[in-house]
């Protein structure tokens, strides 16, 4: 994957519907736009800002 | 997105005159025998849109015999090779599409091509939107060579083909993408933990550590800390109890100290830093004082106040104002002060103000640089080890006390001389510093005084300040590397101080305890990071179980796809193809599996079809695969490469109808080269409707290249009529062949005098001959013949073709043979009939 090109994810709406209430899983998928630099970029300030992270995800188990 | 036309210079069997094919929208059948250029066609296109041809990437223990395929062999080195097409996009903007070779495939190596579009360079095809597979058969184009592929191909390769197919790499990227953030996360780590981790290593505090590690509140820490000064200090035999963090900390404290001492107080032979100084230049700070001094004369200074007073003499002002002389008020000389001498007063009151302007600013400066010397004095004193006092036995009983700890002489003995040595040269230094500085004070004074100081005393003290300053320099260099070793040194003798005192890691614990609000912090970024990292795995564990999901899916799509595409070429069949699985629970390798029944609507048996499948439905399995995969990823344009072999007639049929049908339905732009004429006349016959545009390719020598030829015309179908027809023995197709090779031959007499009269300047077209036999013809074109033998020919042709007419006397096969070959060659030997259109 070059850095600064766009990455296409033409399969991720399916990939979406079949997390149906993952709500952790969507939001890292709700990153996947942009370039690679971007994508990571993403990623790391969202769970940078994952408040409570040890009892959140008690809810999607 | 569809291409309205297609050119091709130079490339595999095309020559130099460019050859173009205008495409239907829907359907464009290109035919033609063997060794004529098709396969060249279909690849030039592949090339187009690739880059490449699949015929070689998916042959790869034979890359190297694929060097030079793809420019004509007989085309000089300098001659341009390139295949373009008009493309229209969804919009209904056109452009041309252009892919250049500039590198023949060498060896193992790459061919080398720029793909243009409208002039501009992109990358690929799919800059345009036209979507490639991420795999070596990447094009839709299917060649006749690959049609084996997917049930000839390794697992591994197989897998590829099929994963390409299912068109999922993106979601390996994002897999990727989440495996490479995971490794950013969880990783937290502070000086302060790993204290803590030191701390937890002993034995005897390890459960309360691990407690103050889990902490989830700055309470429950302190009270964890609070256990392990308790346990330190019972270990002492300490039997008051304390209650908060202060005083156990204050306690421990003590105890270290008081023990250390026992065994050795390292702080006294600790040396400093020794901090930086700036003292001005004394000649550039004093240059100014001096150059006034020497422009005021001292005897006359000294009378200013008086000469000011006079000046102020009502007398004096009228006498300067009016340029007469007057008594001297001072000694009372009669008319001795004129206006000259007063104006002279004057300057010397000036010179004298500015001389004590400099004077002020002067002090001020030597004053600052007096600041600085004391200033250095004190960091002299501050770098220096408490040693100064030290007696020689004093300094060998320490020496023998820090070896007795176990640390290596060769690292003590020099260290402690250096720590010596500094001392004796930081004392020598502030000493000559001082006496400098005394001197430095008595320009101070004179210059305070606004009395003359000699230069040479300046000159002197300036070299003395610029030695002192060099000689601090050396030293606080000389530090610096001797501090290196002093922590070197620190750290084993607190090490050893530790052990021998009962203390061991109480330094740590003192540092916790100090620090315990920085501690807990850390610990809430360690925790939280921990706990970021599991929900991320968590989530990504989902993502995971969703991409399974997906893949499974398309699978099954797929897997329904390639049976329904099976199932037009192979209908009703007691052996079909059942489906592609994937082997174990793992998605890197694929069977392909097929049913056997032994009897229609009885139940069947699995099997893998590589191994029970014929020829023939191998290549039917590969095309299923193929235009499944062309559906599923709604390939705007397919084009097939002689997809039903020769030899295999019973499926042409349903190939022509059955699978071409459901092509149609794809909305695909389709092309098909077959070399098999009577298929052509199939696919022409069930879809005349469809606006076919139908193309024949004739090599006639290899220097000019393949010419493709549209042959909606009555010439080329006549003789492919005629060629689907000579096998057959009955009196009814010979006679229709035998009709239909006249026509044909009829009509090529035309095209051929037509040619020649247009290449002799005379105007004709091949509707000026409408009605003619092949009788009356034959004389016309007889003196055209391109060898002697061809007038014979036309003889036979006539003769042998006239039967046809007649109902109970047909030709033979081998006339009609005869006949066929005869008008092929007269063709070839006439290239010039190609530029006269029907």
């Amino acid at each position: 994957m070059n850095p600064d090109e766009s990455i296409e994810f033409p399969n991720l709406e399916a990939l979406k519907a079949a997390l149906e209430n993952k709500t952790d899983a969507l939001g890292l998928l709700a990153t996947m736009t942009g370039t690679k630099t971007e994508i990571l970029a993403n990623l790391a300030e969202l769970t940078d800002n994952w408040p409570e992270a040890a009892t959140d995800t008690q809810d999607e188990v | 997105m569809k291409f309205n036309w297609i050119e091709i210079r130079g490339f595999r069997s095309f020559g130099t005159v460019t050859q173009k094919v205008e495409l239907s929208p829907t359907f464009t059948l290109v035919r033609a025998e063997n060794s004529q250029g098709k396969t060249s066609f279909s690849e030039a296109v592949e090339f187009l849109l690739a880059g490449t041809t699949s015929r070689r990437n998916l042959h790869a223990g034979t890359k190297t015999e694929f060097e030079g395929c793809l420019r004509n062999a007989h085309l000089d080195a300098s001659e341009e090779v390139w295949v373009q097409a008009e493309v229209e996009l969804d919009d209904g903007t056109t452009g041309i599409l252009r892919r250049n070779l500039t590198a023949d495939y060498d060896g193992a190596s790459e061919c080398g091509s720029e793909l243009l579009y409208d002039g501009q360079t992109i990358e690929t095809v799919e800059d345009i939107g036209f979507k490639l597979s991420g795999h070596s058969l990447a094009s839709p184009v299917l060649q006749q060579h690959v049609l084996h592929y997917v049930s000839s191909a390794g697992p591994q390769e197989r897998g590829d083909y099929f994963k390409a197919l299912l068109d999922l790499s993106d979601l390996e990227k994002v897999r990727k993408l989440l495996t490479e953030h995971l490794s950013t996360l969880g990783n937290f780590s502070s000086v302060l933990l790993g204290t803590l981790l030191r701390v937890m290593a002993v034995e005897s505090y390890a459960n309360n550590t691990k407690a103050a590690l889990v902490a989830k509140s700055y309470e429950e820490l302190e009270s964890t800390l609070i256990a392990v000064g308790s346990i330190a200090l019972v270990e002492t035999g300490e039997e008051e109890i304390f209650q908060t963090l202060p005083e156990i900390q204050s306690k421990l404290d003590e105890i270290v100290k008081a023990r250390v001492a026992k065994i050795i107080s390292i702080e006294d032979v600790t040396t400093a830093e020794l901090s930086e100084i700036s003292i001005q230049d004394i000649i550039e700070s004093t240059a100014k004082y001096q150059k006034s001094s020497a422009e005021i004369d001292l005897e006359v200074s000294r009378l200013i106040p008086i000469f000011n007073g006079v000046l102020k003499i009502p007398a004096i002002e009228h006498a300067e104002h009016e340029g007469t002389a007057t008594d001297c008020p001072v000694c009372g000389s009669a008319n001795s002060l004129d206006a000259a001498k007063i104006s002279g007063l004057r300057k010397s009151i000036a010179a004298n103000a500015t001389h004590s302007a400099e004077a002020t600013t002067t002090t001020n400066t030597l004053n600052r640089i007096s600041g600085n010397l004391t200033t250095s004095f004190t960091n002299l004193n501050n770098a220096k080890a408490s040693t100064s006092d030290w007696t020689d036995e004093y300094k060998a009983e320490f020496e023998g006390k820090i070896l007795a700890l176990g640390i290596p002489s060769e690292l003590v003995k020099p260290f402690l001389t250096e720590t010596y040595a500094i001392n004796v040269s930081a004392g020598a230094l502030e000493t000559s510093g001082k006496l400098t500085r005394q001197k430095l004070s008595e320009v101070i004074k004179a210059v305070q005084a606004q009395t003359a100081i000699k230069q040479g005393d300046i000159d002197t003290l300036a070299k003395e300040l610029s030695d002192y300053i060099g000689k601090y320099e050396a030293l606080k260099s000389k530090i610096d590397t001797h501090l290196l070793v002093q922590v070197q040194i620190q750290e084993s003798i607190n090490k050893r101080v530790e052990e021998q005192s009962g203390t061991k890691n109480w330094s740590d614990i003192l540092s916790l305890f100090q620090q315990s609000d920085e501690l807990f912090v850390d610990i809430e970024k360690a925790r939280q990071a921990k706990a970021t990292k599991l929900r991320y795995e968590r989530a990504a564990k989902h993502i995971d179980d969703a991409i399974v999901e997906v893949f499974n899916a398309k699978f099954g799509t797929m897997s329904d796809e390639i049976i329904a595409w099976w199932s037009t070429l192979r209908p009703d069949e007691l052996t079909s193809f059942d489906g592609v699985t994937m082997r174990g629970s793992g998605r890197r390798y694929f069977d392909l599996k097929a049913e056997l029944k032994a009897s229609e609507g009885s139940n069947g048996v699995k099997k893998d079809a590589v191994s029970v499948f014929s020829d023939s439905q191998l290549n039917a399995l590969g095309l299923s695969a193929f235009l499944a995969r062309c559906s599923m990823q709604e390939t705007p344009f397919i084009m097939l490469d002689d997809p039903i072999p020769s030899g295999d007639e019973e499926h042409r049929m349903s190939f022509a109808t059955t699978t071409m049908q459901k092509l149609f339905e794809t909305n695909a732009q389709i092309i098909v080269t077959v070399f098999d004429t009577t298929m052509a006349q199939q696919l022409k016959d069930y879809h005349r409707l469809r606006g076919i545009k139908y193309y024949e390719i004739v090599l006639s020598n290899p220097i000019d290249g393949s010419s493709l030829k549209n042959v909606g015309d009555k010439y080329h179908n006549a003789v492919a009529t005629a060629k689907s027809l000579l096998v057959n023995p009955d009196d009814d197709s010979r006679r229709t062949a035998g009709q239909n090779l006249r026509r044909a031959t009829e009509r090529l007499a035309k095209m051929i005098i037509v040619a020649k009269t247009i290449a002799a300047g005379g105007t004709a077209s091949v509707a000026d001959y409408d009605g003619k036999t092949i009788g009356e013809l034959q004389p016309l074109v007889a003196p055209f013949a391109a060898v002697p033998a061809e007038a014979g020919s036309w003889s036979v042709l006539a003769r042998e073709l006239n039967r046809s007419d007649h109902d109970d006397n047909p030709p033979t096969q081998i006339a009609l043979r005869n006949c066929f070959s005869a008008l092929r060659k007269i063709e070839r030997d006439h290239p010039e009939i190609r530029s006269i259109t029907d």
